[in-house]
């Protein structure tokens, strides 16, 4: 692999340390990873990643900029509130770093989108927020085989471990019962932005030590980092036969779900908000956003090229991502949320029948 | 009675003992009354109104999670080495 002078400058600083060299750019630039949710952990950790020049980076997240973001996402400003993350990461990304490719997925993971998202690379590290989905990305990795670098963070605490399909204690091995009803989120109890800038340094050293010499410290091992004691804690931990992803007897837990499907998240700006997951990810064509527009006479707030944001019915902030996901602010129930997304889905259905 | 160690992350350690403490116990119940013997907030957190381990953290022995085990029946031999840790899901 051939390195342009401009690159060799850019990465000179890191090329000169031992852990990386030449032979590690190289390695760099050749990964694949994949990041899913920039939020507090994957802000930083993508910027890191494209900068130190990690060839392919796909970034996969299904919501908007938000204000309460901005005091620890630093990829995204005031001005970007109301575009999709992964439409604004992107063009950071690319801006830092023009010798990468980015990839911007702005997909609704779950069991039915997560082996896609995790298919075709070398690594996949966790920018999540919840253990639902990050059961959905554990599966997915167990079954296509690649290694998933777990971490979370909370308050002035947080977690890592690499999971390595076949060899290491899988996510479910970790936290067999978690279910996310019996945990605390950062909207009630807080996170402090320098534990997730912490975590995040450790997925950025973790997984570029991985991808350049396959090795991790965090492998068969929990890392517990708390800010409050400044102490970072190993657990030793090791695969259970019983457990129900990577053990002998694997449950899957496969209940036929119905799409479209309502999630009712924190409320934004104390207003209940609800998000929309189309199941498969659609594709609706680019000239989608500016037909809702014109023809639904909508009060456009945020025009982007990956997601919509709009007034709609007075009271109700609606974004309306590509991949058919939607941010309904302001609904007065789940059923009220639905029932306002089929609307517009229908009739941008029935106008691209019509050829728009 | 088999002689086991308890683990805590410093954000959990009781104030005058250490990180690790030894104690005699047969099954994990005897681990966890006895932690919460010492800190009686942490027993809402730990258990549910049925005695149960609640999943706000996570029991490891030797490094198994004990829900994956037995559970709060789960025997301890010598020198087990139980672990207590909060879960985290944040991001
Ligand atoms: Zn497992």
């Amino acid at each position: 692999m051939e390195f342009s002078d401009e690159e060799i400058e850019l990465y000179s600083r890191q090329i000169v340390l031992p852990e990386i060299g030449i032979g590690g750019q190289e390695e760099l630039k050749k990964a694949r990873v994949a990041v899913i949710g920039i939020g507090g952990l994957g802000c930083s950790t993508v910027v890191s990643l494209a900068a130190m020049g990690v060839g392919y980076i796909r970034i996969v997240d299904r919501d908007v900029v938000e204000k309460s973001n901005l005091h620890r996402q630093h990829l995204y400003s005031y001005k970007d509130i109301g575009y999709p993350k992964v439409e604004v990461a992107a063009k950071r990304l690319k801006e830092l770093n023009p010798y990468i490719e980015v990839d911007p997925l702005p997909i609704y993971v779950d069991e039915t989108t997560a082996r896609d998202v995790v298919s075709g690379v070398d690594m996949v590290i966790d920018g999540l927020d919840n253990i639902t989905t990050r059961r959905a990305i554990n599966r997915a990795c167990l079954e296509v085989r690649t290694p998933y670098l777990f971490s979370a963070a909370i308050q002035t605490y947080g977690v890592a471990s690499l999971i390595i399909p076949g060899e290491t204690a899988c996510l479910e091995c970790l936290y067999a019962n978690v279910v996310d009803e019996d945990l605390p989120t950062c909207s009630v109890i807080g996170v402090h932005p320098a534990i997730l800038q912490l975590i995040s340094a450790i997925q950025v050293s973790e997984a570029t030590n991985y991808l350049i010499h396959s090795s991790s410290i965090l492998q068969d091992k929990l890392l517990f980092c708390d800010l409050k004691s400044l102490s970072m804690e190993f657990i030793p931990v090791k695969r259970v036969s019983g457990c129900p992803a990577c053990g002998e007897k694997m449950k899957i837990r496969e209940e036929a779900k119905k799409y479209p499907m309502v999630e009712e998240v924190c409320e934004r700006e104390g207003v209940a908000t609800f998000i929309i997951n189309p199941g498969k990810s659609m594709k609706l064509p680019p000239e989608v956003f500016s037909h809702i527009i014109r023809e639904h006479k909508v009060e456009p707030i945020i025009l982007g090229e990956l997601g919509l944001t709009f007034r709609y019915g007075g009271n109700l902030k609606i974004s309306l991502l590509k991949s058919g996901i939607a941010i309904i602010e302001g609904a007065s129930s789940r059923e009220q949320a639905l029932e306002i997304y089929k609307n517009i889905i229908a009739t941008i259905r029935l106008d691209c029948e019509k050829g728009m | 009675m088999p002689l086991v160690k308890l683990v805590l992350p410093r954000a959990l350690a009781i104030p005058g003992h250490s990180k690790e403490i030894m104690m005699e116990a047969s099954m994990l119940k005897d681990v966890i009354d006895a932690l919460i013997s010492i800190r009686p907030e942490l027993g809402s957190k730990l258990l549910d109104s049925n005695g149960r381990l609640r999943s706000i953290f996570s029991v490891y022995i030797n490094g198994r999670n004990a829900e994956l085990l037995n559970g709060m029946e789960t025997e301890l031999r010598d020198n087990d080495e139980i672990s207590i840790i909060p879960s985290v899901a944040g991001g």
